[in-house]
């Protein structure tokens, strides 16, 4: 009789043994759903569409500014275009686009929310200076794709001006020590593959931006945006396609170069908060929005190095410091 | 000296062609060991150089070549055949073979007034390896090495045996049973060296239970060498003073069991061998009895250290020349440093004879101790410099011992990691202290040779 | 009464034999689970991976030595294969996929480990890196091939391989000799040398052979390697992209079929 029942019972635990584990595998992660081709087909911030994607609304950006007059106070201005990366078709670009309306350029800290406040609140600014020998321009032998990129690839990694010995595209920070508070919209910092060069070389950005990567060469490039030995991202960017945006949510120095093109390079400074600038041509940068009380402040060259200082920041008014590379 | 010159630059050329051939000739589908092959990896996942093992390779070993930390001999590359799981047979089998090319002795002949004479000879190759490892079913393996000794002669299985791992939990014994190297398991082993044994050479018409002169130094690491001058098997053979023996001596008959019951930082090991020097069986009934024991550090920082150290215990395990037995017993320390490129290593070994026949009190030295120190290191991706000193400190008969003391260098290039050429020299650090025997009369020896692995 | 006794023992005795099949289904991630991980990773996976993760287990530098690949860092570097968008964390199907297929030439396969063993193991690798408490990654799709291999496909993707630059460092019949590779101009996400894949050998695809796999790999890129990503490249163009997926596959000579 006991055998007869395990008999039975053995057929009935496999056919529960079924049942049992087709509930189970509903818990399972699977690997790719067919629910999920009903989703964007990559999880990008937006989704991947046609070309009139690119008029969407977009975050404020700083357009490109003439030289200011000299009655204007001495904000720094956008760098001048270095020759081979031709930005001018940029500006028209700009110019063309709803933001390229927007009022004259704030510092890249992006406070744009605040703006009301900085005229009033304290003000950080200065210059980096350098007096030291500078290196001329590394001319790099190109050994494929020479009818794009040329014969030869000029890199300039240190940029003094003579007259004032500023040195441009250094990166300006003051860090607080916590979690800045404030919001800022989202910024975006182009990364574009010009004239086998990225450009621009240096920026710094708000963590929570995006980088936006287009090719305007004919040939193909892959941009390969690296943190700390990790990838951010490394795609391969075809001439006239559409701009690819990755978000970047880490703090740090990102550093970008293309396999393909040993040469070229370019860096991303990310920050958490808002308080950042990149030098001009001259050196001068301005950082506004601080809270008042001693901070520390760092500059960061891409061959000049790192210095740190402290400064005292007022209640209202404005604080000039130097740097000096040695 | 032209001879010594032409010599080099013939074996130079050799070495350079052999290299440049990699240029020349595509890249041909690369055939891979037992190892490589079933678990579908390079080398150097266990190995550091070939042969000597990484940590993981290690643990491999330990296990009963089976993946650490698992116990997966019934799965891995396995058909399923009723109750059988079979390896497909590639997955068991490998071939090596290595050995010197050239070899060129620089010898100060016996007449001293005929100076140094050099001796150059084609020896390729001097082993060849067939061998059959890894796992039959779950938690059982197996290694079986058959090998041809071209300068002796002869095939033998040089070692084979069975190993039953994780009994009773895992790494908390494991058993082997068969001709094994009883020192595998510890810092240094006998079987992985990067620079090998090449035989000493005595002269001819020996008689049973009498000195035999030694005509040319043996070059082996001194720590396992047998040490003693006037031992003897119990066919009357004369033991060489510089063979590996005991503990070290890389094949014995017997059982063991090794295991890592506390974590990886410890491992002990016990056995049980036939000993006294015979060929197979055991005609005397004593047993020699060995234990090990072994402390680990291998967890971060691309380092690993480990020391071990071990009582080899005899029981008439040697003759001596009046035909009667004496205990021949070895203790022994071994040490391995291994950071990144550099892999440091060292072993020490005091040799005890005791029960001496009467008639022979006095006239013979019953300790001897042994001395290697080494160094490999990749200086490129595929480039091995290595060196390694050796002091033996000889035993035995007054009248006979002579001790002796060796540098030798080598530079290996992998054309691919199983592929190598080397070049290697070897110097004698006592020649000053003059004389004939073999002990002193080996300057220098010089090799190039081929080491391949498939 | 003694019958139903009986058979309430049984029943009670199967229900308890039940319960071991759920073991065998991925584990919560929990305390326990990450322990019971941590054993089996100090007995397998820390020789080469490191006590913390971070790549540095004294086996690993042999691997590559002065070149890559080095076994994964997992405490800051991205994962090379994944069927995440490039930049992303890989899945834990992922994960579990490398475990138990390794890495042909490199890591182990790992499928004597039990399926729980494996899933928990994960589950401590995870722990090593604050990334993956920030979110689940959400996979690509990556479909089944739409139509078979032909030769039209073959002669196609033959163009896109030029087109899309992938002879500069794959050379021009994929042996992993382009010009970049070559020269060693080719570094990993370390900085350490890295050669280009030769695509000749489908046992040497890291990422998988199948045309589901290659497709993967044209898709997510390799992070940490210079291989991009081609998912915005080839956006839009699907068939394209199994074309270059067939054509990659034509390079080796496999005679066992192509395989779905």
């Amino acid at each position: 009789m006991v055998m007869g029942v395990f008999d039975q019972m053995r057929w009935i635990r496999c056919g529960l043994c079924g049942v049992f584990l087709a509930g189970s595998w509903g818990s399972v992660v699977p690997i790719a759903s067919a629910a999920d081709s009903t989703q964007p087909v990559y999880d990008w911030e937006r989704p991947i569409g046609k070309q009139g994607d690119r008029k969407s609304p977009r975050p404020a950006r700083k357009p490109l500014n003439p030289v200011p007059s000299p009655s204007e106070r001495p904000r720094w201005k956008k760098p001048a275009p270095q020759p081979q990366n031709d930005l001018e078709i940029d500006t028209l670009r700009e110019a063309q686009s709803p933001q390229s309306t927007e009022s004259p350029r704030v510092p890249k800290g992006g406070v744009v929310a605040n703006e009301g406040v900085s005229s009033a609140g304290p003000m950080v600014v200065g210059r980096v200076m350098y007096r030291g020998p500078v290196p001329a321009p590394i001319q790099v032998q190109v050994d494929r794709d020479t009818e794009v990129c040329g014969q030869v690839a000029t890199i300039t990694r240190l940029s003094v001006d003579p007259a004032t010995h500023g040195v441009r595209d250094a990166i300006v920070h003051i860090g607080l020590g916590q979690e800045a508070v404030g919001d800022s919209p989202v910024q975006v910092s182009v990364v574009q593959n010009r004239h086998c060069a990225f450009s621009p070389r240096v920026a710094a950005l708000r963590a929570g931006g995006a980088t936006e990567i287009s090719n305007a060469d004919p040939v193909m490039h892959n941009t390969n945006m690296t943190l700390n030995s990790r990838t951010v991202v490394n795609v391969a960017v075809v001439a006239g396609g559409n701009p690819i945006r990755k978000p970047l949510k880490k703090e740090g120095l990102h550093l970008i170069k293309c396999n393909v093109h040993k040469f070229m390079q370019a860096y991303r400074y990310v920050f958490t908060d808002p308080f950042f600038d990149e030098t001009n041509e001259t050196g001068q940068f301005q950082i506004a929005g601080l809270p008042p009380g001693l901070h520390a402040v760092s500059v960061w060259h891409e061959t000049l190095g790192v210095l740190h200082k402290e400064i005292q920041v007022p209640v209202r008014g404005t604080v000039t410091i130097e740097f000096e590379f040695k | 000296m032209l001879n010594r010159l032409s010599t080099a630059l013939v074996a130079s050329a050799i070495l350079i062609i052999t290299i440049l051939s990699s240029f020349i000739f595509p890249d041909p589908a690369q055939a891979i060991p037992a190892f490589a092959r079933k678990y579908n990896v390079n080398c150097t996942t266990c190995h550091t150089a070939p042969p000597i093992l990484n940590q993981f390779g290690r643990r491999f070993l330990e296990n009963g070549y089976q993946l650490p930390g698992t116990q997966d001999g019934g799965i891995i590359g396995k058909k399923k055949l009723g109750d059988l799981s079979l390896d497909d047979v590639t997955n068991y089998l490998a071939l090596r073979l290595v050995g010197n090319a050239v070899q060129n002795w620089s010898v100060k002949k016996q007449n001293a007034a005929e100076g140094i004479e050099n001796k150059t000879e084609f020896t390729f190759p001097d082993n060849f390896v067939l061998f059959a490892g890894g796992t039959v079913t779950k938690n059982v393996g197996f290694m079986v090495e058959l090998g041809h000794d071209v300068a002796e002669g002869g095939t033998a299985v040089e070692r084979g045996f069975v190993t039953f791992n994780n009994i009773g939990a895992y790494n908390l014994a494991h058993l082997r049973v068969g001709k094994y190297d009883p020192s595998t398991y510890s810092s240094y082993a006998t079987v992985r060296q990067q620079l090998g044994d090449v035989g000493e050479s005595f002269a001819g018409g020996c008689v049973a239970f009498a000195p035999c002169a030694l005509t040319r130094a043996g070059l082996a690491p001194s720590a396992f060498a047998t040490k003693f001058y006037g031992l003897y098997d119990r066919s009357g053979n004369v033991l060489s003073p510089f063979a590996a023996s005991l503990y070290n001596s890389g094949a014995e008959v017997g059982i063991d069991i090794h295991g890592r019951p506390f974590g990886d930082w410890f491992l002990y090991q016990v056995g049980i061998l036939n000993g006294a020097n015979e060929g197979f069986g055991d005609s005397n009934k004593g047993k020699d009895i060995y234990g090990m024991v072994r402390f680990d550090y291998a967890r971060s920082q691309n380092f690993s250290a480990n020391i071990s150290g071990f009582i080899y215990h005899g029981n008439s395990n040697a003759k001596v020349q009046t035909q009667e037995d004496v205990n021949w017993h070895r203790w022994g320390l071994s040490a391995r440093a291994t950071y990144k490129m550099v892999d440091v290593y060292a072993a020490y070994a005091v040799d005890k004879i005791n029960k001496t026949p009467a008639a022979l009190s006095g006239l013979l030295d019953s300790t001897a101790t042994g001395l290697t120190i080494g160094a490999d290191a990749y200086v490129t991706d595929r480039t091995l410099l290595s060196v390694r000193y050796d002091n033996l400190d000889a035993g035995g008969m007054l009248d006979q011992r002579k001790s002796s003391t060796f540098v030798g260098v080598q530079a290996k290039y992998y054309l691919r990691t199983n592929v190598a050429v080397y070049v290697r020299d070897d110097f004698n650090i006592r020649k000053s202290e003059g004389g004939d025997t073999g002990e002193r009369n080996l300057r220098n020896a010089f090799f190039t040779g081929v080491d391949i692995v498939f | 009464m003694k019958k139903w006794g009986t058979v309430l023992m049984t029943v009670l005795v199967f229900l308890a034999g039940e319960t071991t099949v759920v073991f065998a289904l991925k584990p919560e991630e929990n305390r326990a689970t990450r322990e019971r991980g941590k054993i089996t990773f100090e007995r397998s996976c820390m020789f080469c991976h490191g006590e913390e993760g971070k790549g540095d287990g004294p086996a690993g530098w042999f691997i590559g030595r002065y070149s890559a690949p080095h076994p994964r860092n997992f405490t800051v570097e991205s994962f090379k294969l994944r069927s995440t968008i490039s930049g992303e964390l890989p899945t834990d199907q992922d994960l579990f996929r490398t475990v138990t297929q390794g890495i042909p030439g490199y890591m182990p396969s790992f499928n004597g480990l039990t399926e729980e063993e494996r899933w928990e193991v994960i589950t401590y690798v995870k722990s090593f890196n604050p990334a993956f408490k920030e979110g689940t990654p959400t996979p690509m799709p990556i479909p089944h091939p739409p139509f078979p291999s032909s030769d039209e496909s073959i002669e196609n993707g033959r163009a896109l391989y030029l087109k899309y630059g992938c002879r500069g460092c794959h050379g021009d019949n994929g042996y992993g000799d382009g010009p970049e590779s070559i020269k060693g101009n080719l570094k990993d996400a370390r900085g350490l040398p890295i050669a280009a894949g030769n695509l000749t050998d489908r046992s040497a695809l890291k990422n998988g052979s199948t045309p589901r796999d290659v497709y993967r790999s044209l898709m997510t890129g390799l992070d940490g390697s210079p291989m991009p990503s081609f998912a915005d490249a080839l956006n839009g163009k699907e068939n394209e992209a199994w074309d270059l997926v067939y054509y990659i596959l034509s390079l080796s000579a496999d005679r066992g079929g192509l395989r779905w």
